[in-house]
């Protein structure tokens, strides 16, 4: 799995983390049952905090695709594809949304009037 | 010599070969063997331990056949034959191995022949010395057999991934070999049974053989998986399922990273291999990543995807010596 921080994108670190490791699990790059390696070592290798990449992992365990297991560490859920699938195509839509001058609010209104 | 099948038939007469060598010796020279058989000798040269003489011919055909279905599934999961290297190493020690145990075999008889009681039995320096002289000289005409037919092996180069300054990156994978968790389970298993028979008596078993089936047990575990993270600080490996030990390649000592075809066998087996050609990771034949290091030996790291780690890594090494800094 390849993780990418752009420097040049003005989202927060870990933010990119959770779109990076998002797009992996949709991808199929990253897979159910998949161990991640140790939120440390990601961040020593990363050299960014480990505070950053904790937080990211744990919005993903909050969105269902990753689960912390004792003894097991950080692995995929198996419902995670699925889950990432939505998550992406919902963050790539709040984008485009944003780039259209559509609010939040204005969004979340279309969605809602969809048949 | 360079295809399975043509393997495989030498695969099959010399493990007639040595079979049929075995249980020859032992027909002709029954009669003139004492019942039991001496088969270990103590420091003083005096025998200190018998068994009868057919189990020994059991133990000898047994442990022979055992090396011939390891050599048969070796053969059926190596991929590749072309090369010279991986060949001259599976058939050294095909040939080495059916030598020994003829050698060894050899050398019991000849201490136990003619004379009445296994406890006359003599053994000498020079007789130790022979019955390895087989394994020597069965290894080198495996040597032989293997031929000189040789595939080129190729290198691709691998084009460093653009890293601009201030971005980050890291690559990650997690390699299992599942047949070598099933191996290592397996010894733990015979260590809890042979644990539990050594309190019985049963076949003389003492306390060093279930703790050595343990030990290796415990050691083998740590090798049938690895996770290896690659990144800022060069590569991470992590062996086994409780990831350690650790093993770290900083970045300051890597010269770069391309991909090569490379056979366990060629490379000293499976497993964690320190050979004269590199190091080796290796659960599996096939797709390396190679790590080459100044003025050290390369490392070869089994890894699906291995251009894309060679690619990050050579990102990384290429903007290390454009700025200086990651």
């Amino acid at each position: 799995m390849l993780l990418y921080l752009d420097a040049a994108d003005p989202s927060p670190l870990h933010e990119q983390l959770v779109g990076g490791i998002r797009r992996a699990i949709a991808e199929g790059r990253c897979r159910p049952g998949d161990r991640l390696p140790p939120a440390k070592d990601l961040a020593e290798q990363l050299d960014v905090n480990a505070n950053t990449v904790l937080r990211a992992l744990r919005q993903l365990r909050d969105e269902g695709l990753l689960e912390f297991r004792r003894g097991r560490g950080i692995s995929v859920t198996d419902a995670a594809p699925a889950h990432a699938a939505v998550a992406r195509a919902a963050a790539e839509l709040d984008a485009l949304a944003r780039q259209h001058g559509y609010s939040r609010a204005e969004l979340m209104s279309l969605i809602e009037r969809l048949p | 010599m360079t295809s399975r099948r043509s393997l495989s038939i030498v695969l099959s007469l010399w493990t007639l070969c040595v079979g049929f060598g075995a249980v020859l010796s032992w027909v002709l020279l029954s009669g003139r063997l004492p019942e039991p058989i001496a088969v270990h000798w103590g420091p003083d040269g005096s025998p200190d331990g018998s068994i009868d003489s057919r189990l020994w011919m059991i133990a000898v055909l047994g442990l022979w056949l055992l090396g011939a279905v390891a050599a048969a599934v070796v053969l059926k999961t190596t991929p590749d034959w072309e090369y010279r290297s991986v060949r001259r190493a599976y058939l050294v020690a095909l040939f080495g191995w059916g030598g020994f145990v003829l050698g060894v075999h050899g050398g019991i008889v000849v201490a136990n022949v003619d004379v009445e009681r296994w406890e006359q039995a003599q053994t000498s320096p020079a007789l130790v010395a022979l019955t390895l002289l087989p394994a020597v000289v069965a290894g080198y005409v495996g040597w032989l057999v293997a031929g000189k037919q040789n595939r080129e092996r190729t290198e691709v180069h691998i084009d460093p991934l653009e890293l601009p300054t201030g971005d980050r990156v890291t690559w990650n994978t997690r390699v299992t070999a599942r047949w070598a968790l099933w191996a290592s389970v397996s010894l733990f298993g015979l260590a809890l049974i042979t644990a539990g028979l050594v309190p019985t008596g049963l076949g003389g078993l003492q306390w060093p053989i279930p703790i050595v089936l343990a030990a290796a047990g415990i050691a083998g575990s740590a090798f049938t998986s690895f996770t290896m993270l690659i990144g800022a600080r060069g590569v991470l490996i992590r062996f086994g399922v409780l990831g350690w030990p650790v093993w770290r390649i900083g970045l300051d000592q890597i010269e770069s990273a391309t991909v090569q075809d490379r056979q366990a066998l060629e490379l000293g087996g499976w497993g964690l291999r320190i050979t004269p050609y590199g190091t080796a990771v290796m659960l599996r034949s096939g797709e390396c990543l190679v790590v080459k290091r100044h003025r050290r030996k390369p490392v070869y790291i089994t890894v699906n995807d291995a251009a894309s780690a060679a690619a990050v890594l050579n990102g990384l090494l290429e903007r290390e010596s454009r700025t200086g800094r990651q």
